[in-house]
């Protein structure tokens, strides 16, 4: 048996892995292999001197463990609880600060609009009203300004139109009466 | 009450191994405590597959994990603390036993796992295949592999 599956199975019997055969068994093997038994000796010395290394601070802990057991869950977790509410505070802030420039911008955007508007109106009712008939009478004088405005140029349009000539009507062609409209005849009514 | 006495009979191996995991003596009451309130938050949730003290294991390494993630203590920070308060673990008198302390810590970190888990956690092999994540064959590879690892810087040494 090579020396590292002698030393694993060592391991395992030290920490009571190995079955009652499979203890047997590698005691029947040492018995004929004192080489083997060396190898074995040192796997469980420095077994045992790693477990009571690691796990020699148990004892100590057993003693302490009754005390501090109780105080564990009676002890208040305000480390935890202070950082929730820090993290809670944060996205507070960050939810108020996003609210309050939202609500800025959405005043501050409504107020020059407000101010547009009034600007508009006020240029709007700064232009003087003209009548109708002044702006007809304009047009028929030549007057190329009142013409050209938007206004104007309906307003030219319409005098054309009433100074035109008379449309002739075209006479439209006379539609031959089709199949079905000889069939019911003039009087007859469609179903 | 099953839950008390559970805690009772594993808190003070779960706090043995706290002991070589967390950086700091001053974290291992607060990550232990956090541990059994996941513990007791999943109690209801344990599906009965596997060790329960596996199972426990299993909520203590992620514990820590997260633990840290969120405090993100540096070591240069951690060390100082250690420095003015207690150690986490307490200076020997025997140099000897110092020695090992720190080689064992001088593993690898797969090999250590499986040292802290087997030593101060108490696990079976089972049991730490469970909460490692790999087969027994693994766990019992990594453990002899730390301990020749030790063995040879023993030798070193001596």
């Amino acid at each position: 048996m090579e020396r590292e599956v002698v030393e694993r199975l060592a391991m395992d019997r030290a920490g009571g892995e190995l079955s009652d055969d499979g203890v047997k068994l590698l005691e029947e093997y040492l018995e004929g292999h004192p080489e083997a038994k060396v190898w074995v000796a040192e796997m469980e010395e420095l077994y045992a001197m790693c477990a009571e290394t690691v796990a020699g601070e148990r004892h100590q802990e057993q003693l302490n463990a009754i005390g501090s057991m109780d105080s564990c869950f009676r002890r208040n977790d305000n480390g935890r609880g202070n950082d929730r509410l820090l993290t809670l505070g944060r996205w507070a802030a960050v939810i108020l600060m996003a609210l309050g420039a939202g609500i800025f911008l959405g005043r501050w955007s409504v107020e020059s609009l407000e101010v547009e508007t009034t600007e508009t109106i006020q240029v709007v009712q700064a232009e003087p009203k003209e009548g109708l008939e002044t702006k007809v009478q304009k047009i028929m004088e030549g007057d190329e300004e009142a013409s050209e405005s938007a206004r104007g140029f309906w307003e030219a349009k319409i005098v054309a139109t009433l100074g035109a000539k008379p449309r002739v009507k075209r006479e439209e062609p006379v539609q031959e009466e089709d199949f079905w409209s000889r069939l019911r005849g003039p009087n007859r009514k469609e179903n | 009450m099953e839950f008390e006495l559970f805690w009772r009979q594993t808190s003070e191996r779960v706090r043995s191994y706290l002991r070589w995991v967390c950086g700091n003596e001053a974290d291992v009451d607060d990550v232990l405590q956090e541990c059994y309130m996941r513990a007791l938050r999943g109690w209801g949730q344990y599906s009965g597959r596997g060790s329960r003290e596996a199972w426990l294991f299993g909520i203590v390494k992620r514990t820590n994990i997260d633990w840290y993630r969120r405090h993100k203590r540096h070591v240069s920070q951690s060390l100082e603390q250690v420095g003015e308060e207690k150690l986490a673990v307490e200076p020997r008198e025997d140099d000897r036993a110092e020695g090992i302390e720190q080689m064992i810590r001088g593993l690898k970190p797969e090999q250590q796992e499986i040292v802290y888990l087997r030593f101060a956690g108490g696990l079976s092999y089972e049991e730490i295949a469970q909460t490692v994540g790999v087969p027994v064959g693994t766990v019992r590879s990594r453990l002899h592999r730390g301990l020749k690892e030790l063995r040879k810087k023993l030798k070193v040494e001596s």
